[in-house]
């Protein structure tokens, strides 16, 4: 007993001088003029984004620690105006009321939201709209109605807090005035989106551009025809897309982190992380 | 009955032979064989669902599309404007984990405002250091004109360092980490053994137009490298028969003018292997092709490499020590908790209506389902104690929630110990407390340690309580308010995610390999204290 005490004192000791040790290492280095921990959070689609920012921040600035939570868009808006975040970001554009209760949008890059289907199990490569808007709305459930396969369609869509799914169903079953089919496999991220499609037999689903091609059991289509592509968000003839946004409670103050780290996203540099993720610059 | 002597003795099966006997060592034949048959069944799936966990974990393998063949090339012949150069070897740093790579790749690596990182192209998180040299004429503006092709480029970017000779690149190459440089192929003999050539892989299948055009809402999207060897060897006739539409396939050869690329843009269902900077150069259509890799997924670096941009790119060292450090802690807050709790419960407690109702209880709470214990924890320690996301949180809301397992485990070890233990040491003048802590305890050691043990699995396998008190950080635990991630919640993240499916199946199979350490050790601690106790 008394050896595994001491062995157990030993680890614990060792675990801390390597914490401690971690922690010089972090704040010994680089001239900080930002220190401190940092709660940005909100949209899934956008994780990608703020989180390579915030790791190349973070070697600016060693002493900066941001965390990033992403429970939605929703939470997002939230988030700034009841200060559990400093910077909130979402996938779709802010209600009257939210502006009204001072968030303040900047917009960091603009997405497209494809739809992707299974690829081992549904042979299409191209869905009408009409027929997208008809799958979310419940009216057709088997791909045969749709040239495909005799197999019931499953229907994976996201979660209400999400962004992408507000945006797209702004573009599509909104502008048929119908409204999604209660019967879908609800998912909480792109990610899960993605992954859930690409391993379910005759999924449908839809995702931000920058999680196309993560999970290599998933592929997109197009739609009427229409690739997924940045020339086709850029010139408008996708039809589903949107900007994403950075959201503060009012305009982030002068010489806080939050406004360095806002311009950053804005820069050259913040814009070349915005195209490695696969998102689309603003200029 | 007779019958169960009848089984082992097949000699007297003769003799006793009435229908009701028989009917008897049916019915035990058919149970016997139903219990081998599910025990057998038991241990198979286990050891599939194991074996498959680690042979996931351990090797990876998969049909990745790129714009460009699996063809890699070491040595690179360049256009250099009617001029003759030598050919280009491109030279890495012998610690990065690259063989080959799209030239696509190679461009972005020297032409990325921000510094590139190789992780996006073998998950080392490694800063690139470009190097270039330009002292060597024509040779040194055609690897130029090579590598800034496609980007509107006229000088390489700042970041790109100069070197003073070819000596001085495979030097600097060779004591940098994550540089990159090139060579002309003539110095790039008996290279030292901290450089390496990488290779490019810049041969792309260019076709026409209509080849990757929908046809009754379906497409030719990507083709295996087998059916480009194929295509390029002109043994298949139509692109029906790699599942493209039902046209057949010309093969154009490629020639050193503009005239291939003209036949290619005019022809329906043409084809040709070309350059992927012709292909860039005038906007021609690709046809994906898959390439097949395959490698170690648990390597040695996946394990003490740091993770970074979500876990994608390094490893998970400091995920695998937050998990210890949860156990740790864990265990530190829940074992006196527990165990005094037992001891008051066993040896001073009047046994009475109180007890059962507090037996219950504990029992009830270790079969509530961790999520609940999540919510209480969200509640209770992030918001009301205002503790907020972080490791002081989980830990105490995991303390709790193994605490039951550890009092009942221990009350049993307690009871387990022979009243005449006690009384022996009463008799010989101890008091209560000196008999509990000198005899008791060691004698009940076995057990507690078995509470324990059981308390380390579950704390190892949560997830649910931990998504909403430890949040989803994947730095090191650096303080009590300080957000992380352990192993089981890192691989939630990463297959829900999408991250990487490999490497969820390789943190998968570290998660494995730790619990069977843990039990392997238990069982060890366990032989040894039993030994101790005994003599």
């Amino acid at each position: 007993m008394k050896k595994i005490i001491a062995v157990l004192m030993i680890l614990f000791v060792a675990g801390f001088a390597f914490a401690a040790g971690q922690q010089d290492a972090g704040s010994a280095s680089g001239e900080a003029s930002f220190s401190g921990n940092y709660a940005f959070g909100g949209s899934t689609t956008v994780e990608p984004i703020i989180r390579a920012a915030a790791e190349a921040f973070a070697e600016m600035y060693p002493s900066v620690k941001i965390s990033y939570d992403a429970p939605g868009s929703s939470a997002g808006v939230k988030g700034p105006l009841e200060g559990t975040y400093s910077i909130g970001a979402a996938s779709r554009s802010l209600k009257p009321e939210e502006v009204e209760a001072g968030a303040l949008a900047t917009a960091i890059a603009k997405d497209g939201v494809a739809v992707v289907v299974n690829k081992g199990s549904v042979p299409m490569d191209d869905i009408k709209l009409e027929d997208v808007i008809a799958i979310y709305a419940g009216e057709i459930t088997n791909w045969s109605q749709i040239g495909g396969p005799d197999a019931e369609i499953v229907v994976f869509n996201r979660d209400e807090a999400s962004g992408t799914r507000s945006c797209f169903n702004d573009a599509t079953v909104k502008t048929q005035k119908k409204s999604f089919t209660e019967t879908a496999a609800i998912v909480t991220s792109n990610g899960d989106m993605v992954a859930k499609v690409g391993s379910t037999p005759y999924a449908i689903g839809y995702c931000g551009f920058g999680y196309l091609g993560k999970d290599a059991g998933t592929k997109s289509v197009t739609v009427s025809m229409v690739e997924p592509t940045v020339a086709n968000v850029l010139n408008g003839s996708f039809p589903i897309q949107r900007d994403l946004i950075l959201i503060t409670k009012g305009p982030a103050p002068a010489g806080s982190l939050e406004e360095a780290f806002i311009n950053y996203i804005l820069s050259d540099e913040g814009q070349e992380i915005v195209e490695e993720e696969k998102f689309i610059p603003m200029n | 009955m007779t019958s169960t002597g009848s089984i082992n003795l097949p000699a007297e099966e003769k003799i006793i032979s009435s229908p009701h006997s028989r009917k008897i060592r049916l019915q035990e034949r058919i149970a016997k064989s139903l219990i081998w048959f599910l025990a057998v069944l038991t241990i198979a799936i286990l050891a599939w669902i194991v074996g498959y966990l680690m042979v996931k974990g351990l090797r990876y393998n998969n049909n990745v599309p790129y714009d460009v063949t699996p063809y890699a090339e070491t040595r690179l012949s360049l256009d250099a404007f009617g001029e003759d150069v030598e050919d280009v070897v491109f030279i890495i740093h012998h610690k990065t984990r690259s063989e080959d790579i799209p030239v696509a790749g190679l461009r972005k690596l020297y032409n990325k405002t921000r510094p590139e990182n190789w992780g996006f192209y073998n998950q080392q998180n490694l800063r690139v250091v470009p190097l270039a040299y330009e002292g060597a004429g024509a040779f040194s503006a055609a690897v130029k004109d090579f590598i800034l092709t496609a980007d509107d480029l006229d000088d390489y970017k700042k970041n790109v360092q100069e070197v003073d000779s070819w000596q001085d690149m495979i030097e600097q190459v060779g004591s940098t980490a994550g540089a990159l440089g090139f060579l002309p192929a003539s110095e790039a003999e008996n290279l030292p053994k901290t450089v390496k050539v990488l290779g490019v892989r810049r041969t792309s299948v260019a076709v026409h137009p209509s080849v990757m055009e929908i046809v009754d809402g379906r497409m030719l999207r990507e083709i295996t490298s087998e059916d480009a060897e194929r295509l390029a060897s002109g043994e298949v006739a139509n692109w029906k028969d790699v599942g493209g539409i039902d046209y057949p396939v010309t093969l154009i050869e490629r020639t050193s003018d503009g005239q291939c690329l003209e036949e290619l843009q005019s022809t329906k269902g043409a084809m040709l292997l070309c350059h992927y900077g012709d292909v860039e150069k005038n906007g021609l259509s690709i046809l994906p092709v898959k390439r097949h890799e395959t490698g170690w997924n648990l390597t040695w670096h996946f394990i003490v490499e740091a993770p970074a941009r979500s876990g994608q790119w390094g490893g998970i060292s400091y995920i695998i020590i937050n998990t210890f450090f949860l156990i740790l802690f864990t265990v530190l807050f829940s074992t006196p908790v527990g165990v005094m709790a037992a001891i008051f419960m066993v040896e001073y407690a009047k046994q009475g209506r109180l007890m059962r109702i507090l037996r219950m209880g504990t029992e009830t709470l270790a079969g509530i389902p961790s999520i609940v214990f999540g919510l209480f924890g969200f509640i209770f320690f992030v918001q009301i104690l205002g503790l907020g996301i972080g490791f002081i949180s989980s830990t105490l809301t995991v303390t709790l929630m193994v605490l039951p397992t550890i009092i009942r485990t221990s009350e049993e070890a307690l009871k387990s110990v022979p009243q005449s233990f006690r009384e022996g040491s009463l008799a010989l003048g101890a008091t209560k407390l000196q008999t509990i802590v000198k005899v008791v305890l060691p004698a009940a050691s076995p057990g507690i340690l078995t509470g324990i043990i059981l308390a380390v699995g579950r704390t190892v396998g949560e997830t649910a309580v931990l998504i909403y008190t430890l949040g989803s950080n994947y730095d090191l635990v650096s303080g009590p308010s300080s957000s992380a991630r352990v192993l089981s919640l890192h691989l939630y993240m990463l297959f829900s995610e999408a991250l990487s499916f490999d490497r969820t199946f390789a943190t998968g199979a570290v998660l494995v390999i730790i619990i069977l350490l843990t039990n392997l050790s238990a069982t060890f601690v366990m032989k040894r204290v039993s030994k101790n106790t005994g003599k």
